[in-house]
């Protein structure tokens, strides 16, 4: 413990240790509420006093800033991709309040899609050099390489599912491919191991299991046994259910992350999930986050209850995992105080 | 807090002594030299008080506790709510952390002292003058062979007891009395605190969100503190007022969270609140206020030794002990009532006489 005094009497502290999450939002299929619920996770962590930044993470089909009130963005990712802003931190948009910051995604540049790798690498690069407690990254559907390698970027991806089984299965087709992404990232160089990786994943004739794939790197190459089974260990995905309806539907959730666990051996976190509610809906035509537009209603109580199940705390000390449903009555005061502060 | 005190002193402490006097502690029975042990102890223990800033007071001590042993193993024996400060404090090589009891029973107690008897303390120091049983109980059932505390009659702990003067006078005087008797030297310069200029602008870009490089920042500490206090809307006045012109920076502790949002509801976004959980954090705050009002707390106490210019809220009664002597020059001591007509006359008057000439 000597040393964090300086030579004179006065102590100096060192041992700062500020913590920052990237959670990517993906759910395979479009429409499952990913870009809604990426919202309402930024304004729910604002209101509970983090720094966020929320970043529109879909190439191509960019509409974040549409649930902010703003049509047309002062700035976005393409002003950075592009080199006319040299740092992501001159792309940060302000919001209804200090805390939530934006970062837009543009759709004007054709191709933007599918970024190059140099590109892509520079654009993960500065995503971590950001500043702030949770970066949230709103990603799009499908499982172009672009969207898994956001996904990867931190072991905390959020995966939006909704329960109809078109849904479950894209969702699940995204986490198989993940694993696949972060396997193919780690042995790449390794012409042999890749292309048993590939080949392993490519056999579509019997339902495969991720623990087969690592008993043959345990036979065959059994100097990456260890690593193999850290990356696959180490990713913990999270699920949420949106648009629940009934009851019957949430069972649907503990099946999958069954699933996951059985076939993909990823140990999958259940959040939570929100209910399927026509406000929501008219919150997107207002362009305003549900959670400020109708802060009693259940849905937006379901994002604390996420949240408070993800560990987060609220740091003004007002609501803990069992008073969450007592948060209306503040959410209402801090609903109050964004409209007054409009950007 | 004042009945508190004496339920404890008069009621609670005499149970908990007799139910404790049945306990024999683990001090060996084999005999030793106390000058050697004195003289050159392996291991040390240091019991801090636990009231408001008692740990900010008395690091000065257990600077000069480590300058005259400067090869002893050193533990810090602090309450669970001041882990935050004890786990910064450089002087010491370890640091046990107690949950307060009322009685010596319990599960969270025997762990405690557990931890305390795996090692054998030569010395133990024991900073505490609470009515709280709980410090001089542990250091006693720590098993040290020489036990030093302040003389009182409740608490028949130590075996060597420093009887302190009877009037009232400054906390860092009489803690320092407890080595100045067994001759160990002072430090001349008073321990102060700081964070490094890198991790300050780490922590300020973090915490305060929308700054301006023109903006006056002032430090409002509602946490816990000793003795009398404002109330609820005395430091809504108080925040008001000085939230005219200058952003607030609100700082509170768990059992006083409501004033905090009380403030924070009031005022909006013109006020930032911070719990005191972190020192690093409150410290890199603090750098950037130009003053800091509070009462007496740990942030107080804090102020007063990193130089900071400090608006104490002390009743008369409280002054002697806990208010640093006038020589301080940063310090100024009030009443709510004063404090407001300073705010009015230096904060709003200044910002004004800026907004004027700018």
């Amino acid at each position: 413990m000597f040393g964090k005094q300086s030579d004179s009497s006065t102590i100096v502290l060192d041992n700062i240790l500020l913590e920052k999450k990237i959670w990517a939002v993906a759910g395979g299929k479009g429409g499952t509420g990913k870009t809604m619920v990426t919202t309402n996770l930024g304004v729910g962590l604002a209101i509970l006093g983090y720094k966020v930044i929320l970043i529109d993470g879909d190439l191509g089909g960019a509409d974040l800033h549409l649930s902010f009130g703003m049509p047309v963005p002062k700035r976005n990712l393409n002003d950075f991709l592009s080199g006319r802003l040299a740092s992501l931190n001159d792309v940060l948009l302000p919001t209804h309040s200090a805390n939530l910051s934006l970062i837009c995604g543009g759709s004007e540049l054709i191709g933007l899609a599918n970024l190059p790798h140099q590109r892509k690498e520079k654009l993960k690069r500065h995503i971590n050099q950001l500043d702030a407690d949770f970066i949230l990254v709103d990603l799009g559907a499908g499982t172009a390489y672009n969207t898994l390698d956001f996904f990867v970027i931190s072991n905390e991806g959020v995966i939006v599912c909704n329960p109809e089984p078109q849904a479950k299965i894209d969702a699940y087709a995204f986490v198989k491919n993940a694993v696949y992404r972060l396997l193919l990232q780690a042995f790449g160089r390794n012409t042999a191991l890749k292309d048993l990786i590939i080949n392993f994943g490519n056999n579509a004739q019997r339902a495969l299991k991720i623990r087969d794939l690592l008993g043959i790197i345990s036979n065959k190459m059994p100097e990456y046994n260890d690593k193999a089974h850290n990356i696959i260990q180490t990713f913990r995905p999270k699920l949420i259910m949106n648009k629940v309806r009934k009851k019957s539907q949430l069972e649907d959730a503990d099946r999958f992350v069954y699933l996951v666990r059985e076939y993909l051996s990823v140990e999958m976190d259940y959040l939570g999930h929100i209910e399927y509610d026509e406000r929501v809906v008219d919150a997107c035509e207002k362009m305003r986050p549900y959670l400020l537009d109708q802060p009693t209603a259940k849905v937006s109580l379901s994002v604390y209850n996420i949240l408070f199940n993800m560990g987060i705390r609220d740091l003004q000390l007002r609501y803990d995992k069992k008073t969450y449903k007592k948060m209306s009555q503040g959410v209402k005061l801090e609903s109050k105080t964004w409209k007054e502060n409009a950007p | 807090m004042m009945f508190a005190g004496w339920l404890r002193q008069k009621l609670i402490n005499p149970i908990a002594c007799r139910l404790s006097s049945a306990q024999q502690p683990s001090v060996p029975d084999t005999a030793f030299s106390v000058t050697q042990t004195l003289k050159a102890p392996k291991s040390i223990l240091i019991v801090s008080d636990s009231r408001a800033g008692a740990l900010f007071l008395a690091a000065s001590q257990f600077w000069a506790i480590r300058n005259c042993y400067p090869n002893a193993h050193i533990c810090l024996l602090a309450r669970n709510d001041r882990e935050f400060i004890a786990r910064e404090i450089p002087f010491v090589n370890q640091v046990i952390i107690y949950h307060d009891f009322l009685l010596p029973f319990g599960t969270q107690m025997r762990e405690t002292v557990k931890q305390l008897q795996t090692q054998p303390f030569d010395l133990a120091f024991c900073f505490s003058s609470e009515p709280n049983f709980c410090p001089a109980y542990l250091c006693f059932k720590s098993g040290a062979r020489i036990r030093i505390g302040f003389q009182r009659e409740d608490l028949p702990f130590f075996n060597v007891r420093i009887v302190p003067r009877t009037e009232e006078y400054y906390e860092e005087q009489r803690l320092s009395l407890l080595l100045h008797t067994l001759g160990i030297p002072q430090v001349k310069e008073r321990v102060s605190w700081s964070v490094s200029k890198e991790s300050a602008q780490k922590i300020q870009q973090r915490f305060l969100v929308g700054r301006k490089t023109s903006e006056t920042f002032v430090a409002l500490d509602v946490s816990s503190s000793n003795g009398e206090r404002p109330s609820a809307k005395q430091f809504l006045e108080i925040a008001q007022a000085t939230a005219k012109n200058v952003r607030l920076l609100v700082f509170f502790n768990f059992p006083e969270r409501k004033i905090a949002h009380h403030i924070r509801e009031h005022l909006g976004q013109q006020v930032l609140i911070f719990e005191t959980d972190d020192l690093p954090k409150i410290v890199a705050l603090l750098e950037t206020c130009h003053h800091l009002i509070a009462c007496n707390s740990d942030l107080f106490h804090l102020g007063v030794s990193m130089g900071l210019s400090v608006k104490g809220i002390f009743s008369a009664a409280d002054i002697p002990k806990w208010a640093p002597s006038q020589s301080s020059k940063n310090v100024e001591i009030f009443d709510v009532e004063q404090l407001k007509t300073w705010i009015h006359q230096h904060l709003n008057h200044a910002d004004h006489t800026a907004k004027t000439a700018s």
